[in-house]
């Protein structure tokens, strides 16, 4: 059985290269990439994945708020992808309380 | 033969030197005063010896009132003045001795009594010695003072180089880190080619941010190289969400700024307008005459000012302020009252707008 994963990051970069480095994988299945939040949404709700490498920072529609979207589904694992070591610790300080 | 070079030099560069000269100029200017003025009073050509003996006395007394005073000028102010007047009445009697004694010796029978012979040598002597004190020390003062005056120029040389070294452009260390990840994907995508320019205007723009001395001007068009090639990066994570466009008048193309100096402005744009909006945006480098100053305007079609910093999850904890603040006092160690900075905030974008005076000419190399 394999790990059925949805890729979201707003920079088509980023994705390739994280599309490409879990290719090396055989039990990751990469059922959709997202380019945005709604996207991502939409995806996570469609394919209902098992794992979400998730940007944090995009625009509009944020990693945070993708997850918060989705609080009514069965969430799958998230795993947050970002090049800011300060972004993650400070917001989820901030929202531990509204998550 | 040797030839002397004339080399201009401060009078005091030599302090000794010019005690020197000063002391023996000083007397002799003395000596002929008094000289003449005794020959002009119909006095015998034998009665200049008594005023040599007398200028003699008062060069050797001086000398040793020197030491003295050279002594008591590193203690505390009254022990100085005190201790200097002391020294001064001492040795004015000391040399009004000897002039009465020679004046006694000379003119054997004259009917002077000693003591006020003593008393008018006295009275000379110590206006002689007072004055030679009272210039001593207003020379020692002027020469603590410029010495001072000195040491604080050299200070606040350190202090605002200290001040532009750290004012100077810093490189974003996240910058380089997104870089060279996409680089790193470009390979692993085997587009050896797009990897290759990345890296090659990657280099480029380091070597352009790693010289920059903190001084260093460059020109306008130099300048906004710098910023395509650093745009160009950005547009390999960016895409079509990040759209440069420039407006550079040729008349002003070749004016100097502080280098760098736009580079945080673009920093900013990509930061607080094309990041956080899903169709990006539009950012503009505009340089164009004004006058006798030349007006650069960087602006973008970003949510503007306030929206980006009440933006929830804004991932860059510190505000535009200080890197803006950071521009401002560059500009005004470059060109002091002669520059303006503003800035406006519409919910259309942010634009900065900055004059500086047109500036064509080489720059003159700062001495290190």
């Amino acid at each position: 059985m394999t790990i059925r994963t949805i890729l979201v990051d707003d920079e088509s970069l980023a994705i390739q290269g994280l599309k490409l480095r879990l290719e090396a994988h055989e039990d990751v299945e990469i059922v959709e990439t997202c380019s945005n939040g709604r996207e991502a949404i939409r995806a996570i709700k469609t394919h209902k994945p098992d794992l979400v490498f998730l940007d944090i920072q995009m625009p509009g529609f944020d990693g945070f708020s993708v997850v918060q979207g989705l609080m009514e589904v069965e969430p799958p694992l998230f795993i947050f992808c970002t090049a800011y070591s300060d972004t993650l610790s400070a917001p989820l300080r901030r929202r531990r309380s509204t998550i | 033969m040797s030839v002397h070079r004339f080399q201009p030099q401060p009078f005091f560069a030599d302090k000794n030197r010019a005690f020197w000269n000063l002391q023996s100029v000083g007397w002799a200017g003395a000596f002929l005063l008094r000289g003449s003025s005794t020959i002009a009073n119909g006095q015998p050509l034998s009665s200049l010896i008594p005023v040599m003996i007398s200028t003699v006395s008062g060069y050797s007394v001086t000398l040793l009132i020197a030491v003295v005073f050279r002594f008591l000028q590193r203690q505390r102010p009254i022990v100085t003045w005190g201790a200097s007047i002391v020294t001064v009445v001492v040795a004015a009697g000391l040399v009004a001795f000897i002039d009465a004694w020679v004046f006694s010796t000379q003119n054997r029978g004259s009917d002077t009594a000693g003591l006020q012979l003593f008393l008018g040598a006295f009275y000379l002597s110590m206006t002689l010695l007072g004055a030679w004190s009272a210039l001593y020390y207003a020379i020692n003062f002027y020469l603590t003072v410029e010495e001072q005056a000195d040491q604080l120029l050299r200070l606040e040389n350190q202090a605002s180089s200290a001040q532009l070294a750290m004012l100077r452009y810093q490189l974003n260390p996240h910058f380089l880190f997104n870089t060279l990840n996409s680089i790193s994907t470009l390979v692993l995508l085997k587009q050896t080619d797009r990897a290759n320019a990345m890296l090659s205007r990657l280099s480029s723009f380091l070597r352009y941010t790693l010289i920059n001395e903190p001084t260093a001007q460059v020109t306008i068009e130099q300048e906004i190289e710098t910023l395509k090639l650093y745009l160009e990066i950005e547009k390999m994570r960016f895409e079509d969400r990040l759209r440069p466009v420039f407006n550079i008048d040729p008349a002003v193309a070749q004016s100097r700024l502080p280098s760098l100096l736009l580079q945080p402005l673009v920093e900013n744009a990509i930061k607080y307008a094309v990041t956080p909006k899903e169709e990006g945006a539009e950012i503009s480098v505009t340089a164009q005459p004004a006058g006798e100053n030349v007006r650069i305007i960087v602006s973008d079609t970003g949510p503007g000012l306030n929206e980006g910093f009440t933006r929830p999850n804004n991932p860059v904890s510190e505000g535009t302020g200080v890197g803006l603040a950071n521009i401002r006092d560059r500009l005004i160690q470059a060109f002091g009252e002669r520059q303006s900075f503003e800035t406006r905030s519409t919910p259309g974008g942010f634009s900065v707008l900055i004059e500086m005076p047109l500036n064509l000419d080489e720059p003159s190399r700062v001495a290190a």
